[in-house]
C-alpha cells in the first residue's frame, strides 16, 4: 500500500481516463479494509455480475518470456516484459506482470471472444483470499498495484461467466 | 675495470654452465663482481629482467668459484622479489643474504639486510617491526664506521632514514616522517644519489596526500618523476608516475591522470615489474572508477585481486577492495560491495591504516545510505570522521563530513565550514561537493544570491574538469554523476524571479547531451584508440561469434539467448577495457566547448523542451522570448504509462490469431494509453500548441525516460497529434542550431540484409533503391565492411535489416549485417557520416538508454555522434510488413518534403492498413533539420 485511497465510492470508477479502476487492499488497517470493501460492494450493486455459472478455467497460452523473439520483427526483442496470454471459451485474457520492484503491478486485459460488451469484473486472490477486485474499463484493461510476491490466481467474471485464471507468480525483488 | 654485459643476452641465453656464462658474461673475480653491480643498477630499471639473471648466477657461483658473492646475490634477489611481490620468498633471500654476511664475519653488511626486511615487514603491514629494523640500521650506521666508505655508509644511512619516514607516516605521524625524510635527503644530497633523491621526493608526496595538500604533493612527483627520468631508471619512473595519476584523481584531474597512466603504460610495456604493473593497474581502477567508467573498473578491480592472493601485498590488497567495493556500490550491488568494503575495512583496521581505513567507513556509509539504512550509514560515517581526524587525515576527515550533510538535517553553520575547509584543502571533488551542498542548502533557504554564488562555484570547477576531458567515452562517463548540480541550476533559474523561462531552457538544454553535441562540432574525438589492437580484434572475433549465437538463439531457445548474451557482456566489458586504455592521449580537433543550452537556434523557431527535474516533469514551451515553464506531470506517472504502452505493443507478440480476433479493442485500448500520455504531457501546454500554424514542424526536445515517448502517436479528441502536424525529436535544442548539420549532396546507399526472420527486409532494399537510386549493398555482398567503406559521402543512407538495443550494454547495440553485426561503439569508431539522413529500418534503432547529463546510449548516438544530419528511427520492435509498407511511402515522401514531414506523410498512409498504433509508430524523426 503506497498510498491512502480514497474513501468516496464516487471516485472508485472510471476516473482514470481510459485506466482500470483500482483497489487495494494488501496492508490495510482491519478497519479501514471493512470500510472500503463495504463501500465498494455499495458501488459495486449493479456492476457486479448478479448469477454466475460454473467456473470455467483458463489455459495459459503463451508466456512471452519463453517466446522466441524474432519472427515478423526485425530484432531480438532482448527486453521483453513478462505478458502471458490465459484463453479460454469466454475470454482470451492478457497479463503483465510488474514485478521488478515490490509491490508489484498488475496489468491486463480481459477480451472477450463473443459478447465484446460485456462488463469484466477481476479479483486478485491469494491464498483463497480476495486481495484486491476491480472492475475493467470498456476496452477491458485493468490494474492493480501494491501485489506483493506469491502466487495468484485471478477470477474473472465476464457476463454471467467466471473464468480462473492464474497461477500467476509475483517474485519478490532481487 | 669497467664491464658491460647485455643483461637480456645473458637472460636469452640462460647459461647453465661456466662455459655456456663465459660466452655472454665476464668469468673472472672483477667481471662477476662488475656483472652484480650492473644488475644492482637494472633492479630499478627492469627488476623482472634482473631477476632471472640473478637466479641464473646464483645456482652457476660455486662453478665460478665466486661464492663471496652469494651473499649480495641473495640480497638483490630478495629486492627483486618484493617487486615481484613475493614477498615471503624475499623474506628468505634477506635471511639467507644475512647469514652469508655474517659467516663472512660483516657485520655491518649482515645489518644492512634490515633494510629490505623493513620494507617486505612494511607492504605486510608489520609496521612496528619494520620501524625496529630501520632503527636498528639507523644507529649501526650513524657514525663513520671503519674500513667502510663513508658515501656506502651515507646511501645506507639515507635509506634507513627514509624508511623510517615511511613508517611514521603510515602511524599518521606526519611531521615526524617529514623530519626524517630531511636527514634522508641530506645524506643522499651529500653523495649526490639522485636515484634515491628522487624516491624520496615520491615519499614526501605521499605525506603531503595524507596532509590533504594533493596539489603540493602532484608537484612533488612531477619533479620526483623527472628526477627518476634523468637517471634512467625506468621502473622507479614508471611508479611515480602511478603515484603521480593517483594524486590527478584525487585532485579531479580526469585528463591529466588519463595521459601519464599511458604514460607509465608504456614504460611498463618494456620492462617486467610485475609490482608496479600491478599498481599501475589499480591507479587505473581509480581513474575510471572516478570517470564512472565503472564495470570497466570492476573487471580490473577483479583481475588485480586474483593477482593479490598470491601476492603479500597486504595495503595494496586491500586499497583494491575498496575500489571494488565502492564501483559495485555505484552500480547498485550492495551485497557484493559490503562483502568488498569489509574486507577492506578490516585489513585497514589491522593495519592501523587510517586515511585507508576513513575511506572505506565513508564507502560503507554510501552503500547504507543508498539503501535507505540511514542509522548504520551515519553510524559509519561518524567513525570514519573519527578515525581520519584521529589518524591526521583532515581529507577524509570532509569526505565523512560531507557525507553526513547528504544525510541528515545539518545546520547552516556546519554546511559552511565544511565549504570553508574545502576550500583551504583545495581538492577539487571535495569543494564540488561543498560548495553543491552550500548552494543547496541557500536555494533551500532561499537566499538564491547565496545560491546562485555557490552553485556557480561548484559548476565553474566541473567545467574546467570537463574541458579537460577529449573523448567522448570519457565524457559519457564524467557526465554520469553530474546531474544533481545541473537539476539545482535548473532549479535556481525556476526559483528566482529575477531569472526568465529563456534562462532556464538554457540551462536545461545544456544540460541535455553534451559531448553528443561536442561530437558533432569536432570538440571531442570517437574511436581510434585501441593500444591493443591484436588482442581487441581477437575479443571482437569472439564476440562477433557470440552474437551470432545469440541470434540464433534468440529465435530458439530463450534460455540459450540469456547465457549466451552474459557472456557476451563479459566480453564487451574486456574490450571496451583495452578501448579505454589509449584513450587519455587522444585529442579533439577543436577546443572543447560544448555550446550554451540553446546554440543559435532559430529564435522564431517553437519550441517543447522537457525536463525531468527530480520526481516532476517541467516543460518550457513557446516561442523566441515568449516561453513559459509548466509542471506538467510526475516522472513516476509518466514510467507507469510507458510501462503500459509497452504492455499494449506486446499483445500484438501475443500471437496473430489473437490479434487478429481482438484487433479493434487492442487498438482502443492502446490509443487509451497515450491518451493518458497526452493528457499527462501535451494537454498543459495545449494552448500554446494550438497556437500554431496548422502543419507546422513541431521540434521535442525530451528528457529521461520521455526519450521512449512516442509524441507523434500521443492520442486526444479521435486525434493522433501527427494528424495535425510534423513531429521531430532533438536530443537538445543546441544540436539544431543552424550550421551544425547541413546536407551534403552525394549518392544515396541503400542495404539490404535478407533474413528468413524478417523475408520484407530484403524486398523492401530493393523497393527503396529502385525508388530513389544510387548503390545497393545487398545479400551476401551487405558485409560491415563494404558498408564502412561505401558510407562516406552520402545524402542519404537506408538500411534494411535486423537491431537491437541492449539496455545492459547499450553501445553494444547493433545492426545486423551479412557477415556480423556492427554495434554502436563501432559506428562512432569507423564511420563518418557528416551530413547524411540515415534510415534505420530496423527494430528500436531509436530506443536509447540515457545516462548522466541526458546523454543518449544507443544506436542514435551512434549514428548522430558519427555525424548524421537526420535520423529515421525505431523506439520499439519493429513489424516487418507494415515497415516495409512505410517506408515506401516515406522514400515516395521524401523526394518533395523533409524528413519529419516525408514520415508523416507515410505514417497517415501505412496507418490505413496498419491501425494499431505499434505497427504504424514505431518510428520517429530525430533531427530536426
Amino acid at each position: 500500500m503506497d498510498s491512502t485511497p480514497s474513501l468516496d465510492p464516487g471516485d472508485l470508477p472510471g476516473t482514470l481516463a481510459g485506466a482500470s479502476t483500482r483497489v487495494r487492499f494488501v496492508d490495510l488497517p482491519a478497519s479501514l479494509r471493512r470500510t472500503l470493501v463495504d463501500q465498494f460492494d455499495v458501488w459495486a450493486v449493479d456492476r457486479r455480475p448478479a448469477r454466475l455459472r460454473d467456473r470455467i478455467k483458463a489455459l495459459l497460452d503463451v508466456d512471452l518470456t519463453t517466446l522466441p523473439a524474432l519472427a515478423g520483427t526485425r530484432g531480438a526483442g532482448t527486453d521483453t516484459g513478462r505478458q502471458l496470454l490465459f484463453t479460454s471459451d469466454v475470454a482470451d485474457i492478457a497479463i503483465n506482470v510488474r514485478d521488478a520492484k515490490t509491490p508489484a503491478v498488475l496489468d491486463g486485459q480481459v477480451l472477450p471472444v463473443a459478447d465484446s460488451s460485456a462488463a469484466v469484473y477481476v479479483e486478485l486472490v491469494l491464498d483463497e483470499q480476495v486481495v484486491a477486485e476491480v472492475v475493467a474499463d470498456e476496452t477491458g484493461s485493468f490494474l492493480i498495484d501494491g501485489v506483493h510476491p506469491g502466487r495468484y490466481t485471478l477470477l474473472v467474471a465476464v457476463g454471467d461467466a467466471e473464468i480462473e485464471v492464474g497461477p500467476v507468480e509475483v517474485a519478490a525483488t532481487p | 675495470m669497467i664491464v658491460t654485459v647485455d643483461l637480456t643476452r645473458i637472460d636469452a641465453a640462460a647459461p647453465s654452465s661456466v662455459a655456456a656464462w663465459a660466452r655472454v658474461a665476464p668469468t673472472d673475480p672483477d667481471g662477476i663482481a662488475a656483472v652484480v653491480d650492473q644488475i644492482a643498477d637494472s633492479l630499478r630499471d627492469d627488476p623482472g629482467l634482473a631477476a632471472k639473471v640473478l637466479e641464473l648466477l646464483l645456482d652457476l657461483l660455486p662453478s665460478l668459484d665466486a661464492e663471496d658473492h652469494r651473499a649480495r646475490v641473495c640480497y638483490l634477489l630478495a629486492q627483486a622479489r618484493i617487486a615481484e611481490g613475493r614477498l615471503d620468498e624475499a623474506l628468505d633471500f634477506i635471511e639467507r643474504a644475512r647469514r652469508f654476511y655474517a659467516q663472512a664475519g660483516d657485520d655491518l653488511q649482515a645489518l644492512r639486510t634490515n633494510l629490505a626486511r623493513t620494507h617486505v615487514l612494511f607492504e605486510m603491514g608489520r609496521h612496528d617491526e619494520a620501524l625496529e629494523a630501520s632503527v636498528e640500521v639507523l644507529s649501526a650506521f650513524s657514525m663513520p664506521v671503519d674500513g667502510l666508505d663513508e658515501a656506502e655508509r651515507l646511501n645506507v644511512r639515507g635509506t634507513a632514514h627514509m624508511n623510517v619516514g615511511v613508517c611514521h607516516e603510515y602511524a599518521g605521524r606526519f611531521q615526524a616522517a617529514l623530519a626524517s625524510f630531511a636527514a634522508a635527503a641530506d645524506d643522499f644530497t651529500s653523495v649526490d644519489n639522485h636515484v634515491m633523491l628522487g624516491h624520496l621526493l615520491h615519499n614526501q608526496a605521499w605525506v603531503l596526500i595524507a596532509l590533504g595538500k594533493v596539489g603540493d604533493a602532484t608537484a612533488m612527483l612531477r619533479r620526483a618523476a623527472a628526477a627518476l627520468e634523468r637517471e634512467g631508471v625506468r621502473a622507479s619512473v614508471a611508479m611515480t608516475q602511478v603515484a603521480l595519476v593517483r594524486a590527478h584523481v584525487d585532485m579531479g584531474e580526469p585528463a591529466e591522470a588519463l595521459q601519464i597512466l599511458e604514460s607509465a603504460g608504456d614504460i611498463l610495456d618494456e620492462i617486467d615489474a610485475p609490482g608496479v604493473r600491478y599498481d599501475h593497474l589499480t591507479t587505473a581502477a581509480e581513474a575510471y572508477a572516478s570517470l564512472n567508467l565503472l564495470r570497466e573498473a570492476v573487471d580490473l578491480y577483479r583481475d588485480i585481486l586474483k593477482w593479490h592472493t598470491d601476492s603479500g601485498f597486504e595495503v595494496e590488497r586491500a586499497r583494491a577492495s575498496f575500489g571494488l567495493g565502492v564501483a559495485l556500490a555505484r552500480l547498485g550491488e550492495h551485497v557484493d560491495a559490503i562483502e568488498a568494503l569489509e574486507r577492506a575495512v578490516a585489513t585497514f583496521r589491522s593495519l592501523g591504516h587510517a586515511s585507508g581505513l576513513a575511506r572505506s567507513l565513508v564507502a560503507m556509509g554510501d552503500v547504507r545510505a543508498r539503501e535507505g539504512r540511514g542509522r548504520e550509514a551515519a553510524g559509519h560515517l561518524d567513525d570514519a570522521a573519527r578515525v581520519a581526524l584521529a589518524g591526521g587525515a583532515p581529507a577524509e576527515a570532509l569526505q565523512a563530513r560531507l557525507a553526513l550533510v547528504e544525510l541528515e538535517p545539518t545546520d547552516a553553520a556546519t554546511v559552511a565550514r565544511n565549504h570553508a575547509d574545502a576550500r583551504e584543502l583545495g581538492i577539487a571533488p571535495l569543494v564540488v561537493l561543498a560548495a553543491h551542498a552550500a548552494g543547496r542548502r541557500a536555494l533551500h533557504d532561499g537566499d538564491l544570491a547565496s545560491a546562485r554564488s555557490h552553485l556557480s562555484e561548484a559548476a565553474a570547477i566541473v567545467e574546467r574538469q570537463r574541458r579537460s576531458l577529449q573523448h567522448e567515452v570519457l565524457l559519457v562517463g564524467f557526465a554520469r554523476d553530474k546531474d544533481g548540480l545541473d537539476h539545482d541550476l535548473v532549479r535556481l533559474e525556476l526559483a528566482d524571479p529575477a531569472s526568465s523561462a529563456s534562462a532556464a531552457l538554457t540551462v536545461m538544454e545544456n544540460a541535455k547531451s553534451r559531448s553528443l553535441r561536442q561530437m558533432a562540432t569536432g570538440a571531442c574525438r570517437r574511436g581510434g584508440a585501441d593500444r591493443e589492437p591484436e588482442r581487441a580484434e581477437l575479443l571482437e572475433a569472439d564476440l562477433h561469434a557470440a552474437y551470432r549465437a545469440m541470434f540464433t538463439a534468440a529465435a530458439e531457445d530463450p534460455a540459450a539467448f540469456e547465457r549466451l548474451r552474459r557472456r557476451a557482456g563479459e566480453l564487451e566489458t574486456q574490450l571496451q577495457r583495452i578501448r579505454l586504455a589509449g584513450v587519455g592521449s587522444v585529442r579533439a580537433d577543436a577546443p572543447n566547448s560544448a555550446g550554451s543550452g540553446t546554440g543559435g537556434l532559430d529564435p522564431s523557431a517553437g519550441v517543447l523542451s522537457y525536463f525531468c527535474l527530480g520526481p516532476q516533469v517541467v516543460a518550457v514551451v513557446g516561442r523566441g522570448d515568449d516561453l513559459r515553464v509548466v509542471a506538467v506531470a510526475e516522472v513516476a506517472q509518466v514510467l507507469d504509462l510507458l510501462a503500459r504502452f509497452a504492455a499494449q505493443r506486446d499483445r500484438l507478440r501475443l500471437g496473430a490469431a489473437f490479434a487478429a480476433r481482438h484487433g479493434a479493442r487492442l487498438v482502443q485500448s492502446c490509443r487509451n494509453v497515450l491518451g493518458e500520455l497526452h493528457d499527462a504531457l501535451i494537454a498543459p501546454v495545449l494552448a500554446d500548441l494550438q497556437d500554431r500554424p496548422a502543419g507546422e514542424l513541431l521540434v521535442v526536445s525530451p528528457h529521461g525516460p520521455l526519450h521512449a515517448v512516442p509524441f507523434h502517436a500521443l492520442w486526444a479528441d479521435d486525434r493522433y497529434l501527427i494528424d495535425d502536424r510534423p513531429v521531430a525529436i532533438t536530443p537538445s535544442l543546441a544540436l539544431e542550431a543552424p550550421g551544425r548539420r547541413e546536407a551534403i549532396a552525394g549518392r544515396p546507399l541503400v542495404v539490404g540484409v535478407t533474413d528468413d526472420l524478417a523475408p520484407l527486409a530484403g524486398p523492401e532494399a530493393r523497393s527503396v533503391h529502385e525508388r530513389i537510386g544510387g548503390d545497393l549493398l545487398y545479400g551476401a555482398a551487405a558485409t560491415v565492411d563494404a558498408f564502412v567503406e561505401a558510407a562516406a559521402g552520402r545524402s542519404l543512407i537506408h538500411l534494411a535489416t535486423h537491431a537491437w538495443h541492449r539496455s545492459d550494454n547499450p553501445m553494444f547495440s547493433a545492426v545486423r549485417f551479412a557477415d556480423r553485426w556492427l554495434t554502436a561503439a563501432e559506428v562512432l569508431e569507423r564511420l563518418d557520416l557528416t551530413g547524411a539522413v540515415v534510415v534505420l529500418s530496423a527494430c528500436e534503432t531509436g530506443r536509447s538508454s540515457t545516462t548522466g547529463g541526458d546523454e543518449l546510449l544507443g544506436l542514435v548516438r551512434g549514428f548522430l555522434g558519427a555525424g548524421a544530419r537526420q535520423l529515421v528511427a525505431s523506439l520499439w520492435p519493429a513489424d516487418d510488413a507494415a515497415t516495409a509498407e512505410l517506408m515506401d511511402q516515406f522514400h515516395l515522401s521524401l523526394a518533395t518534403d523533409g524528413v519529419a514531414s516525408a514520415l508523416r506523410t507515410a505514417q497517415l498512409r501505412t496507418r490505413e492498413t496498419f491501425s494499431h498504433p505499434s505497427h504504424w509508430a514505431p518510428f520517429v524523426a530525430l533531427g530536426a533539420r
